[in-house]
């Protein structure tokens, strides 16, 4: 079983198709090493035409060759499957015998208790987190209710203060309603009192309100309040 | 099949002799039912062997779908006389009847098959009844081999399990399977080291 063939070839080699590799050996002399282990013809290639019409001869081993070898042979095949089953038992034993499944069992209960001290570290650590959170949240939720009480009572006095305002001035305007009493006097004044919406109105757009526009009654009228212009 | 005598083969000889089982089976009346046929590969035994036929079916060829893959492809695609069949066989191989039916399908093609004539058939039986069964013997355990001896031995060690004797590997369970096998388990596990040369032999 000589797998590595050691060979002085040219470097190039045009049947094979492996690589051909230089290295330096040990006496220094430039020699070629190439794997030959599966290096073969080409299937594209056709027989070769010293090999054309071989017809290889057949082999002839000794009888007694052929029945030892056969006969060790068999024995191995049998020693073999023979250690086949055993290990296929043994790694069965090691998946279903007694003891390995209460071990299994105890691993099992063992990892269980791990896993529940695992899991009530956990809920501590969470339960504290959330304890934090939920005094944090709690002081949040007075002061907003706080700063909401303080904003509606101040609402609420401005709402009041509001009215009080328009209260008072409509006392203040109550000394000028016409009342059940005083309608007699109001009814006299608004008799009395002549309103002339009429005005007068010059080249500059000036107003001149009142009655001097109309010379026939305007001496017994004041003098016409003068308006600015509206436009400029 | 007939040679011409112009015709020169090239190539590795081949080990068959005679024709495939349809080539017979097809040509004899009820398809040879009842006859008796040999295979000549068997005949390099010195024990006489040979089927009787019991049903035979016929099979389809293969189909020009099959033909096409070249890998999917039967003998009969390039040889037209090797054609499948189906056959149910009391097999006598080596002078040993065999308890059940065989079926002979996937060797049917191999021309290598040969019909006994009927004269002959007399003589093959007698000759099959006057051998002597073959008779080979096996240990019921053997050593382990070296390293795993070892293992087993440091592990009992490790377990605190004292070891009479060196562990066996018992052969038991293998020798009972294999329609072939027809070794016999020893009564005593064997304790020479040459149990390999004499006993378990085919």
């Amino acid at each position: 079983m000589n797998f590595v063939m050691r060979l002085r070839i040219p470097p190039c080699n045009v049947l094979s198709q492996t690589p051909i590799v230089s290295i330096l050996s040990n006496n220094n002399n430039l020699v070629c090493h190439q794997c030959v282990r599966w290096r073969h013809k080409p299937r594209w290639l056709p027989v070769a035409k010293t090999k054309m019409w071989r017809i290889p001869p057949r082999k002839e081993y000794p009888e007694e060759q052929t029945a030892r070898l056969l006969t060790w042979f068999n024995n191995y095949r049998t020693q073999m499957k023979a250690l086949h089953l055993y290990l296929a038992e043994q790694q069965k034993a090691q998946e279903t015998g007694p003891e390995v499944i209460a071990e299994r069992l105890r691993l099992e209960e063992l990892k269980d208790v791990e896993c529940a001290k695992l899991n009530d570290e956990w809920n501590a650590s969470v339960a504290k987190l959330r304890e934090a959170r939920l005094i944090r949240q709690a002081e949040e939720r007075r002061l907003k209710i706080e700063a909401d009480l303080i904003e509606s009572e101040r609402k609420r006095l401005e709402k009041i203060q509001e009215i009080e305002e328009v209260v008072r001035r409509e006392k203040e305007l109550s000394s000028t309603f016409i009342t059940r009493e005083n309608i007699d006097v109001a009814i006299e004044k608004a008799l009395n009192e002549t309103v002339d919406f009429n005005y007068c109105i010059d080249l500059k757009g000036n107003i001149y309100k009142g009655l001097r526009a109309r010379p026939e009654v305007a001496s017994e009228n004041p003098l016409p309040e003068k308006m600015e212009a509206e436009s400029g | 099949m007939q040679t011409p005598k112009n015709v020169k083969f090239i190539g590795r000889t081949t080990d068959f002799s005679g024709k495939t089982l349809w080539e017979i089976l097809g040509n004899l009346k009820n398809n040879g039912v009842g006859r008796l046929v040999q295979r000549q590969m068997f005949n390099r035994y010195p024990e006489p062997s040979y089927y009787r036929i019991i049903k035979v079916d016929a099979l389809p060829l293969p189909s020009a779908e099959d033909d096409k893959d070249w890998k999917r492809r039967h003998y009969y695609y390039y040889d037209k006389s090797l054609r499948k069949c189906r056959v149910w066989v009391e097999k006598v191989f080596r002078g040993r009847h065999y308890p059940a039916l065989i079926e002979i399908e996937a060797v049917s093609y191999k021309p290598d098959y040969r019909l006994i004539p009927r004269a002959e058939e007399a003589k093959l039986k007698a000759a099959v009844a006057a051998t002597p069964l073959r008779e080979r013997t096996a240990p019921a355990a053997v050593p382990f081999p070296p390293l795993l001896k070892t293992i087993i031995m440091d592990e009992m060690k490790q377990k605190g399990i004292e070891l009479k004797s060196e562990p066996l590997l018992s052969l038991t369970e293998v020798l009972k399977q294999g329609r072939e096998n027809i070794a016999k388990i020893a009564g005593e596990p064997s304790e020479s080291s040459e149990y390999s040369d004499k006993n378990l032999s085919s």
